[in-house]
């Protein structure tokens, strides 16, 4: 079985010098900067999405031999990730101050920022996927997995939202 | 004025340029604090592995592949590549149901009669059966999955109060509805052929299926029959409806409706997301509610009665606050019945005769339920007439009698609670979060739980519950 090489945003990974698979150190070790990225993106947090990362990745060594695409499967798997802990972070910051992290950056910085830090999941995710990972629809639509039509229509939504918001 | 779209992304993308330069430090503060010389892959081994059940999983899937090379060897197909359900699974003609097997191809013609256990749903010989498209939510993995369910169930465990129901994401709903078998299942990856997705985390997913190339599936529930349940825990009610059938067709376009019949008029039954995804609850109510918050920002409940008629619908925001109100019941509110049900699947009440009640669940496949059984009933028998004592059998399967543990017959053991069937299984335990057998369920006589006991030092335990024997009266 051929496996297509892994095509994380920004990331060109080359097969070994024999001709086999990539080996998932070469992967790791190219994917882990893509990965902290979308994570934190999804997150609006760098430390959250450090965390995502690396058990995405872990969760991709385990199964680093059977899985066919792993750029994908990371990318999945980080959406998942980070959509999970965006729902218990909202729980918790329902009962806990929020505490800034000392190493964390500070996603919001004007108002575009923070409107973009205050759309829906799955809207965010989407402009974070195209604009920011460059990713095509069908990749897109593939990490959230939803039809390359719903993608459209939650960037529609989401685009139509920030023009609302956002003053000129 | 309005702004071009085409400005907008650009301020979309200046914005995340940004904020990647700033990951990107972070990234490299961290690269430089796990030291720059270290094997990546240490960085990923280090982390521990989460409490998964491997040899559960691994048993699972033996089992499952098994009872899959049996159906493919019998039907003669099941070779060649997998389906390609990157959208749509369908559900097909192969299918072992209990009892015995049933072959055909598309529809599916029953080829023996359904169902071992009385009370269970029959078709007649020759019945088609037919089933639905259903979507994929295709996920990478399905163990990737169930690995974060597990943090998000172990996380949940510890954030719910002790006498609120657990949720877990429940992922296949079946059901029947007059002779047909109805099955909806969300599978959380692609499955080649004659791989399956297996019962990796029993507390979860009860169910496993094998699906073959054509998207057909063996559907095989190891410790039980075909059922119809949910996985969700949400407390619901038992024995009320267990049948449930297509619905208005074209309501929602990417997918079939299934409406729950309920002995009340109205079933809520269907619920769609922003992706047309939908997950029902086969006796009723939404399934799966709280774990599909994070899929989607919008949600559709519809109302059917029997023959169809849209009775009534509401949409709002998926969010945890417009989550069923049985996800976060208040700890320590009185049960307001014990789900025990009698020969006819029906609720019984046993609580409200003003003394606490013990409920004995257990199974004849489960040896501590047997060894530990003489120790328990001494202990249970000391208590006297001070409590009121029901034993509550689970069955395996149609043919697993109860009665045969002739040790479980006390005097003072009731069995007026007739062997809880695997297809109501959730429903009885799950609402009072019964953990396993043997559990000793102590429910005082206001109704509310007291606690689970097991059989060990049961004598002891009970005495710390409250639970003494009598003083000796006069005489005796």
């Amino acid at each position: 079985m051929n496996r297509s090489l892994p095509r994380m945003p920004g990331v060109e990974v080359d097969a070994d010098a024999t001709g086999g698979l990539p080996s998932f150190e070469r992967f790791y070790a190219d994917a882990w900067l893509p990965a902290f990225r979308l994570a934190s993106f999804l997150t609006q947090s760098t430390a959250a999405g450090e965390e995502i990362a690396q058990e995405a990745l872990l969760g991709l060594y385990r199964r680093w031999e059977s899985v066919d695409r792993p750029e994908a499967y990371l990318r999945r798997a980080l959406v998942n990730r980070a959509a999970n802990w965006r729902r218990h972070e909202t729980v918790k910051q329902a009962r806990l101050p929020l505490l800034a992290g000392a190493d964390q950056f500070d996603f919001v910085a004007d108002e575009l920022a923070d409107a973009l830090a205050a759309l829906p999941f799955r809207q965010r995710a989407v402009l974070v996927l195209r604009y920011q990972a460059d990713l095509s629809e069908a990749e897109i639509a593939e990490a959230l997995g939803c039809r390359p039509g719903t993608v459209k229509s939650l960037a529609s939504r989401a685009l139509a939202r920030l023009a609302r918001e956002i003053p000129r | 004025m309005n702004r071009s779209t085409a400005e907008l992304e650009d301020q979309i993308r200046a914005v995340f340029a940004d904020q990647a330069a700033g990951v990107d430090e972070v990234a490299a503060r961290s690269l430089l604090a796990h030291g720059p010389d270290a094997p990546v892959t240490d960085r990923v081994r280090r982390q521990p592995p989460r409490g998964v059940r491997p040899l559960l999983a691994t048993a699972a899937a033996v089992a499952v592949m098994a009872a899959g090379a049996v159906a493919m060897e019998r039907t003669g197909d099941g070779d060649g590549a997998g389906p390609s359900n990157t959208e749509i699974v369908h559900t097909g003609p192969t299918l072992v149901l209990p009892g015995e097997t049933m072959l055909s191809a598309d529809p599916l013609v029953v080829q023996a009669p359904l169902g071992p256990e009385p009370g269970f749903d029959t078709a007649p010989l020759g019945t088609e059966l037919r089933f639905e498209p259903i979507t994929s939510l295709d996920d990478p993995d399905v163990a990737d999955r169930l690995d974060a369910l597990q943090a998000e169930v172990a996380d949940m465990r510890a954030e719910i109060p002790e006498a609120a129901t657990l949720t877990v994401p429940k992922v296949t709903a079946s059901g029947w509805l007059d002779d047909k078998l109805w099955l909806t299942t969300v599978v959380d990856r692609p499955i080649p052929a004659g791989e399956s997705v297996s019962d990796l985390e029993a507390d979860v997913w009860r169910y496993s299926w094998t699906w073959f190339e054509d998207g057909s599936a063996v559907f095989e529930t190891p410790a039980a029959p075909v059922v119809a349940t949910s996985l969700d825990g949400i407390a619901q009610p038992t024995g009320t409806a267990e049948v449930f059938g297509r619905g208005v067709a074209g309501s929602f376009p990417d997918g079939p409706i299934y409406v729950s019949r309920l002995p009340r008029e109205v079933a809520v039954v269907s619920y769609a997301d922003a992706d047309q995804r939908y997950w029902v609850r086969p006796r009723g109510g939404v399934a799966a509610f709280p774990a599909v918050l994070n899929q989607s920002e919008t949600y559709t409940i519809r109302a059917y009665a029997a023959d169809g008629t849209v009775l009534g619908e509401e949409s709002g925001e998926n969010t945890e606050a417009n989550a069923p109100p049985s996800y976060l019941a208040d700890p320590g509110e009185p049960l307001l019945s014990v789900p025990t049900l009698d020969e006819q699947g029906q609720p019984i009440e046993i609580l409200g005769k003003g003394r606490p009640v013990i409920l004995v669940y257990g199974a004849s496949w489960c040896a501590p339920c047997q060894t530990g059984i003489t120790e328990a009933t001494a202990a249970i028998d000391g208590l006297g007439d001070t409590v009121d004592v029901y034993a509550v059998p689970f069955q395996t399967d149609g043919t697993d009698a109860w009665p045969q543990l002739d040790a479980w017959h006390h005097p003072r053991i009731r069995f007026d609670t007739t062997p809880v069937e695997n297809r109501h299984r959730d429903g009885v335990a799950t609402p009072l979060d019964i953990p396993g057998v043997p559990t000793v369920l102590v429910v005082g006589a206001d109704g509310v739980v007291l606690g689970r006991l097991g059989f060990q030092n049961l004598a002891s335990e009970l005495a710390g519950l409250g639970l003494t024997p009598p003083p000796p009266t006069m005489g005796s």
